[in-house]
């Protein structure tokens, strides 16, 4: 099994040709089957796939003391920033078992922002009914609320992150947990997800945990792809810090070690509905893609002397349309959040400076656009502008890069 | 904490919400923004002077401040004639010139009795969460201003039982005074006690603050106010290799730092290996530090983290006074402790077991040495050693 995108394309590639990589570019958030292992794949027990992105970025949202803040919200997880320079975007193996009739077997092994080598995914899966394709899995996961979650930058339009998901989960949300799915009719798909919470915005332990549920329904028709979704997620968190920073040593910064000494306890309840929608003709296809997000977080922040009970009101939403010529794909998103904090308490003023929650003046969003170039199966070359301004002031940068997927074993899967 | 938190919303009427709120994408704009309550606790009948963001002392509830306070505190503070034998004012052992120290190793009470410990500057001395070197249950300035005016051990301003009546009809035959008293407690009359000379001198002090020195700025914003040499020793002040922002650190320089804005107090006191007599532990029995509370054993030798603000102008230092300049106090924290060969006071600091951990040495090279002493230096308020608000009135009446 390859990648979410190239999964689906390699299904088609015989009866399409190139139109369905220029389809698989175009429809990069239609296919979603990362993890799924579907019943109607080849003989082949084991498939390998593997990816990579890498880009080289002329600016950054990252501050000179290093530190990456949108203005409003408390980041954790993965929430870095893409860096300036040359930077490895992400890159992965994938290995997908079937051992036996019902059961499925996953590894995922990757890398983000440069970063050390984490096991992204090690699950197992078991079918257990098949009249309504009933499957549970466990292990380490990639929740599957949203298809977003699931991206990667060389399966994606974009090699930065999507600023809704690092601003309210940490980039994406991988944790340890089970997943219980149904799929009553052809095409919805009915799940549930209950985590341990080592991942932002919950956290593992006595009152911690996260939980979710998601129905999406996809359907297909001539030219015509559309897929629609709505979830809800509960995350708890007790005693949450920022961690993205800290193990290092350097306080002299701007107030960081004020910053890593801050703690979180409360709630982050989200929920999201999101649209794709495609659309091919001859050499032509376009695309759609979009979600919004609403968050809600309640609990208390706190340093070493101080607290303040925080009630956060936020909304995310993100646009992306895209346009397809044989090999050519030129796509636009625009993301945007807003945020409101409300703080009670003596200390408010002093505890949502240091966490980087007062408003900057204006709502954070971003403007990108990517152009991409098929240059061969699998491999790619990128072009991207954004207009970031998810920072106190905005940055504009340029980034280029190639980034690559596709199957490893079996060859030509 | 979790106790306030609300319950879940109920996930499917959310869901559907989310999904028209998809559907409005195109109108879902709007500005965010940040809002507090404060639930009154900011406020204030006083002029604290004190730059944006920067945190309110507490004040007591039996005796909040007003100027009026303040200013009868001030007069006091400098006036003689407030102790026993009417030679020693509180601003003899505390000169605004020298940031409300003296400039001795230990200073001599009214009577002739030298005190064992170093005076202490004053500046945001409101801020501190303990008073005095090592007192943990001295905790407000009324509690604390009554050991310099009536302590016996060592005698300092030496009212007592004895000699009190003629003190205050000193005050009250001061023709300033009353209505100044007047003023300051409202609805009393003119009623001079010792009960609103206390009130009076702990305004003052508690009105003292200083956040114009170089530092400040430069953490306002102001890049420019430090230079190269003290933005480096800033660097090293501030980093793991030195530790020193461990007690010293924050907006106060200290680790005992007490404000409005705080719900959980912090009171801590360190061993910093001066000595280990005997190879001990043990201090001078006459300088124990939190041991002479307590009793403690592990509290031998502890003392509160002093505000680091004006340590330029403070010399000499620590409890007792015993290091001259900045340069051997460095020196001393670079050794992780003192070493002290012979006499009666012999022993390895370094290896005090009561020593705080944060106390391990350091290598520093001479560049490293100077980039930390002007970072210090650059802790200096100059307005506020110059500032007349805080000056003798005294000296300005006709």
């Amino acid at each position: 099994m390859t990648t979410p995108v190239f999964s689906i394309l390699s299904k088609r590639r015989c009866r399409r040709g190139r139109l369905v990589a220029a389809m698989a570019l175009a429809l990069p958030a239609v296919a979603t089957a990362h993890g799924i292992v579907s019943s109607e794949r080849e003989d082949s027990p084991l498939s390998v796939g593997a990816g990579v992105s890498a880009s080289h970025r002329w600016d950054s949202v990252i501050a000179d003391s290093g530190r990456w803040q949108v203005p409003g919200v408390l980041m954790g997880g993965e929430a870095l920033g893409s860096e300036q320079g040359f930077t490895l975007d992400a890159a992965s193996v994938q290995l997908d078992w079937r051992a036996g009739e019902r059961t499925h077997v996953r590894l995922d092994i990757g890398s983000h922002h440069a970063g050390e080598i984490e096991l992204e995914e090690a699950l197992v899966g078991y079918r257990l009914a098949d009249s309504l394709g009933l499957q549970i899995e466990a292990g380490r996961m990639k929740a599957r609320f949203s298809t977003e979650n699931l991206s990667h930058a060389y399966a994606r339009p974009f090699s930065d992150n999507n600023l809704v998901y690092d601003a309210f989960y940490g980039g994406h949300v991988v944790d340890e947990g089970a997943r219980l799915m149904v799929t009553p009719w052809a095409g919805i798909t009915l799940g549930v997800e209950g985590w341990r919470g080592s991942q932002f915005p919950a956290t593992a332990g006595d009152d911690g945990g996260a939980r979710d549920v998601f129905l999406h329904w996809r359907w297909q028709d001539g030219a015509w792809q559309v897929e629609l979704g709505t979830w809800a997620q509960w995350a708890e968190a007790r005693d949450r810090s920022d961690s993205r920073y800290t193990g290092g040593h350097s306080h002299g910064g701007d107030s960081d070690t004020a910053a890593d000494a801050l703690r979180f306890d409360g709630d982050q309840d989200s929920q999201g509905a999101g649209a794709r929608l495609a659309w091919q003709r001859g050499d032509w296809s376009a695309g759609l893609a979009a979600e919004f997000v609403q968050v809600d977080v309640s609990g208390t922040l706190r340093d070493t002397t101080r607290q303040a009970a925080l009630s956060g009101d936020y909304r995310g939403w993100w646009l992306q349309p895209e346009l397809r010529w044989r090999r050519q794909a030129l796509t636009l998103r625009y993301t945007k959040l807003v945020l409101d904090n409300h703080l009670t308490g003596v200390a408010g003023p002093d505890l949502a400076a240091v966490a980087g929650l007062n408003h900057a003046g204006h709502d954070p969003d971003q403007w990108a656009v990517s152009y991409r170039y098929q240059l061969q199966d699998g491999l790619g070359l990128r072009l991207e502008w954004t207009r970031n301004r998810a920072t106190a002031e905005p940055v504009n940068y340029l980034a280029a890069g190639l980034y690559w997927s596709g199957a490893l074993w079996p060859a030509g899967n | 904490m979790r106790r306030c938190i609300r319950r879940h919303r109920r996930p499917w009427l959310n869901m559907v919400l989310a999904a028209c709120g998809l559907l409005a994408l195109a109108g879902c704009g709007g500005e965010g923004e940040t809002t507090f309550d404060d639930q009154g606790a900011t406020a204030t009948a006083f002029d604290w002077r004190l730059p944006a963001g920067t945190p309110l002392p507490l004040e007591p509830l039996d005796n909040p401040m007003t100027e009026a306070k303040f200013q009868l505190g001030r007069h006091l503070f400098y006036d003689r004639r407030l102790s026993g034998n009417g030679t020693q004012a509180c601003a003899d052992c505390h000169l605004q010139a020298q940031g409300f120290s003296d400039g001795l190793v230990t200073p001599t009470g009214s009577t002739g009795e030298v005190h064992p410990r170093n005076a202490q500057p004053l500046l945001n001395v409101a801020y501190h969460a303990t008073l005095t070197w090592a007192n943990p249950s001295l905790l407000t300035l009324e509690q604390q201003i009554l050991v310099p005016l009536f302590g016996e051990t060592p005698v300092e301003q030496g009212i007592n039982d004895d000699n009190l009546e003629t003190v205050l009809t000193r005050l009250r035959d001061e023709p300033v005074y009353p209505p100044l008293f007047e003023a300051a407690f409202p609805g009393r009359g003119s009623v001079i006690d010792m009960a609103a000379v206390v009130k009076a001198l702990a305004s003052f002090v508690r009105g003292m603050v200083s956040f114009d020195s170089a530092f400040d700025r430069h953490e306002r914003g102001d890049l420019q106010a430090l230079d190269a040499s003290a933005r480096r020793g800033r660097a090293l002040f501030f980093s793991e290799q030195l530790e020193c922002f461990h007690c010293h650190g924050g907006y106060h320089l200290s680790d005992s730092t007490l404000d409005r804005t705080m719900s959980f107090i912090e009171r801590p006191f360190h061993n910093t290996g001066l000595f280990n007599i005997g190879g001990r532990g043990d201090y001078p029995e006459d300088n124990q530090g939190l041991f002479e509370i307590t009793g403690d054993p592990s509290d031998m030798g502890k003392f509160r983290a002093p505000t680091l603000r004006n340590i330029a102008l403070t010399a000499p230092y620590m409890h007792d006074g015993s290091m001259a300049d900045l340069a051997e106090v460095i020196e001393f924290y670079a050794a992780g402790g003192r070493q002290i060969a012979v006499g009666p006071e012999a022993g390895d600091g370094r290896q005090n077991p009561f020593k705080d951990s944060f106390v391990n040495g350091f290598e520093l090279r001479q560049q490293d040495q100077e980039d930390l002493i002007a970072f210090l230096n650059s802790l200096t308020d100059f307005s506020f050693i110059a500032d007349p608000r805080f000056s003798n009135p005294w000296e300005a009446t006709p």
